[in-house]
């Protein structure tokens, strides 16, 4: 069997629209500035956090199947028109189809608040708005997308936290694996929202920084692949370390995902942790300490110039990589942990020099 | 994965345990007498308030005593579908006669499939910030409204850690989705056994949505009926353990059925309607994998919610594939309820009871077949049938397809271990020994055509 090859990417980000801004910016390793959030139910005026600028869906999609649409199938929807614009235009589609994956941490829960406020505020109960109606649905950001790109392949939303990113790279690479879509539309998004601030500052602390955004890959099977191979898929595993023991599984996930991969530790030129807040963040970080030394753990940028980015950490980490300059054949692995006790690690052989992009 | 397990053949996998809460009954035994009695879960929503909706009925799970059925995960802490996610496991893991400690001495992966996660939890949410306002929001909320909770609920629950767990919000086609990554993963040895399913909690805002679009019956959901206006919202979860024919054969174990395989694809059409070329060729991509014929299934468990286009379209999809011939296709939602992710996993578990138990359960609350739904969909009464193959159906918002393939096992090399000497209850059919699938008729007992119009 063959392997899945990364041969596109592209995301909307903090830094703009496009894998150039993204990339650029964490090449040279400069956050993103802070904007006002929108202005919505529970939005405090003086909040801030690292916002995809100026995003609005409608202006970025136009009015077309767009009415009521929300934040997070917008800049999903976006994302995926930047990927499949600038890289695979011309690609013929085959009978199985191009799949998505699309890792997501609880939808949109602004807008499923905002609509059951309005059931519970309305004259009636059933008053709320039509147009929203569609987002009710989680996999409305993965379908749309699918839909404004004619992608009839297999259609998947995975939700698990934090690991999202990872799990559904996981996910892609198996439908190739297994013969169910000629190539994969994966990766994982957040939107900011008021709702999703007062989750995370009261899980978290209010010091967190939010950041939101979506990055996207193209996969195709490696013997098959149509585009130049950006990086190959060598292992992605996963577990759970539901008592809090993150060094522990983590460091267990790492050496069995390196294991499947065939590589060494001592192999690996970047390790790229996801900055999870609290304990599981600072047990990865152990896990890195222990496994990498200070040059392979710095190669890469840091997801967290990018702020709190929740589900879509797992995608902007690929991105830091695919980011960097270097000689083609680098080992990279990236690692995921979510405070409630998912941990996983993917492991990548980057072929590209990194210039390109 | 490693070179080693993509180098091994591809395992058969079995399905041995079943855990299902539905309106209709909690566990197996609960929910096969009511599918064979065709008996109908609907009344009076009391989860959340439905003062002022058209109509307050739905299908909700009664007699579901959360911290009865828990061992680990605290009901307090806990929302209510992941409640039921967890719950549900543990009854597929006693269902398929193992321990906590089986599982864990093997790599695992659960998937559990939902619509709407912990959107329950985000009501309450909603409710006490307009009443108190930001400290509505805790430090537990982010973690209890997540999505993933559903999936971590069943790991915390069976306290394993070498497993991969991730919940698949496909909508109403994910518990199919759901199967369908667990086969893959047994089949392919990336994991020993796997706990897949779905499950969903009834909520104030997935009713309201389905009110606004004038989707919901005011009395019973009626699928292919000429009469049919809409669906009923519906709670449960249902779970399936799953194993490779190895396993399952060395421990004794009883065998439901074997996953043949499944196809899955997007319309990529329409937001919320159901396009019925695309459905067809879902329908050709599970039956290919499956390497089953159209002539060889025995009956279809539709994704039939009652509502006017979704029956129509679906029933055309099917009769696309199969013809006049279309074998007996029956609609569950007519008893439980529209279980949204979990429907397609209790659709998954009434398929497989149907080829355990030989009997085919009906289409409730049916007055008159739609013309333009011409199939047996087996009318009130459940029938006995020898039934080896079944296809059920997830269709879902955004054109998701899902449908999954469960045939019976046949025991090759095992003659003498058949499934009728294991203690169950059901003797009511003979066993029809290895011929060939493509010779079995559908049968005659029901009254078939009879309610065609």
């Amino acid at each position: 069997m063959s392997t899945a090859v990364i041969t596109a990417w592209s995301a909307v980000s903090p830094y703009g629209t496009g894998r150039a801004p993204l990339a650029a910016g964490l090449r040279g390793r400069v956050a993103p500035p802070e904007s006002a959030g929108p202005e919505e139910w529970t939005a405090q005026p003086d909040a801030t956090a690292r916002l995809v600028p100026g995003f609005e869906v409608r202006e970025a999609l136009g009015k077309a199947g767009t009415r009521g649409m929300d934040r997070l199938t917008g800049l999903t929807a976006v994302t995926v028109r930047e990927l499949l614009t600038h890289e695979t235009a011309a690609l013929p589609e085959g009978d199985l189809g191009t799949g998505v994956v699309l890792g997501t941490a609880a939808g949109s829960a602004q807008g499923f608040m905002e609509f059951t406020k309005a059931s519970l505020e309305g004259d009636r109960p059933i008053d709320v708005m039509p147009s929203k109606v569609p987002n009710m649905a989680m996999n409305r950001a993965a379908s749309a997308s699918a839909i404004r790109h004619a992608l009839k392949g297999p259609n998947t939303t995975v939700a698990a936290g934090r690991l999202s990113g990872l799990i559904a790279l996981d996910q892609a690479v198996r439908l190739l694996a297994e013969g169910r879509a000629e190539r994969v539309v994966a990766g994982s998004a957040e939107e900011y929202s008021a709702i999703r601030a007062h989750l995370t500052h009261a899980a978290h602390g209010d010091a967190l920084v939010l950041g939101e955004g979506c990055v996207m890959v193209l996969l195709e099977p490696g013997d098959t692949a149509t585009g130049r191979p950006l990086a190959e898929v060598l292992a992605v595993h996963h577990r759970v370390a539901p008592q809090g023991e993150f060094t522990e599984v983590l460091t267990a996930a790492v050496r069995t995902a390196l294991a499947q991969a065939g590589v060494e530790a001592e192999s690996v030129w970047a390790a790229v942790p996801g900055e999870a807040p609290g304990v599981a963040g600072a047990q990865e970080r152990q896990v890195h300490e222990d496994l990498f030394g200070p040059q392979v753990r710095s190669r890469a940028a840091s997801v967290a110039l990018l702020g709190e980015t929740a589900a879509a950490t797992g995608a902007y980490q690929l991105a830091a990589l695919l980011s960097e300059p270097g000689a083609p054949g680098r080992i990279a692995l990236v690692t995921a942990t979510d405070p409630d006790g998912p941990v996983g690690c993917a492991v990548l052989r980057l072929m590209t020099d990194g210039e390109s992009t | 994965m490693s070179a080693a397990e993509a180098a091994a053949a591809p395992r058969r996998v079995v399905l041995t345990g079943c855990g299902a809460l539905s309106s209709v009954g909690n566990g197996v035994a609960e929910f096969t007498a009511a599918l064979r009695a065709g008996r109908v879960g609907t009344g009076p929503i009391t989860v959340f308030d439905t003062t002022g909706f058209p109509s307050g009925r739905g299908h909700q799970v009664h007699g579901f005593d959360a911290a009865a059925r828990l061992h680990r995960v605290r009901p307090e802490h806990t929302g209510r579908a992941t409640q039921f996610a967890a719950a549900a496991a543990r009854m597929a893991l006693d269902d398929a006669g193992l321990d906590e400690a089986w599982l864990r001495e093997r790599r695992g992966t659960v998937v559990v499939g939902t619509t709407d996660g912990e959107v329950g939890e985000l009501d309450l949410l909603t409710e006490s910030a307009l009443t108190i306002g930001l400290g509505a929001f805790t430090g537990a909320a982010l973690g209890g409204t997540a999505t993933g909770s559903l999936a971590l609920g069943v790991v915390r629950e069976l306290a394993l850690t070498n497993v991969e767990s991730s919940t698949i919000a496909t909508a109403c086609a994910a518990g199919n989705y759901a199967i369908g990554a667990g086969f893959d993963a047994v089949r392919n040895g990336r994991a020993e056994w796997a706990l897949v399913g779905g499950a969903d909690a009834l909520n104030r805002k997935t009713f309201a949505g389905f009110a606004r679009l004038g989707l919901i019956a005011p009395d019973e959901c009626r699928p292919f009926d000429a009469d049919r206006v809409g669906l009923l919202t519906g709670e449960g979860a249902g779970l399936l353990l799953l194993e490779t024919e190895e396993s399952a054969l060395a421990r004794g174990a009883h065998i439901y059925a074997e996953v043949l395989g499944y196809g899955l694809n997007c319309d990529a059409a329409h937001p919320t309607a159901p396009e019925e070329n695309s459905v067809a060729r879902c329908i050709r991509l599970a039956l290919e994998n499956a390497s089953v014929k159209p002539e060889e299934v025995d009956l279809i468990s539709a994704h039939g919610t009652g509502t006017p286009t979704n029956d129509t379209t679906e029933i055309a999809a099917i009769r696309q594939v199969y013809g006049d011939e279309a074998p007996r296709t029956v609609g569950i939602k007519a008893m439980i309820g529209h279980t949204m992710g979990a429907a397609s996993a209790l659709g998954a578990i009434a398929s497989a009871l149907a080829i355990r138990h030989g009997f085919i359960p009906p289409t409730a609350n049916h007055r008159s077949t739609d013309p333009e739904c011409a199939v047996d969909v087996v009318p009130n009464e459940s029938v006995p049938a020898d039934v080896r193959i079944v296809q059920n159906n997830g269709l879902a918002f955004g054109g998701n397809n899902a449908v999954v393939l469960l045939g019976r096992h046949e025991d090759r090399g095992h003659e003498d271990r058949g499934h009728e000497d294991r203690g169950h209850e059901d003797r009511g059919h003979r066993s029809r020994g290895h011929e060939s699938r493509a010779h079995q008729g559908h049968g005659n007992e029901s009254p078939r055509g009879e309610y065609v119009r």
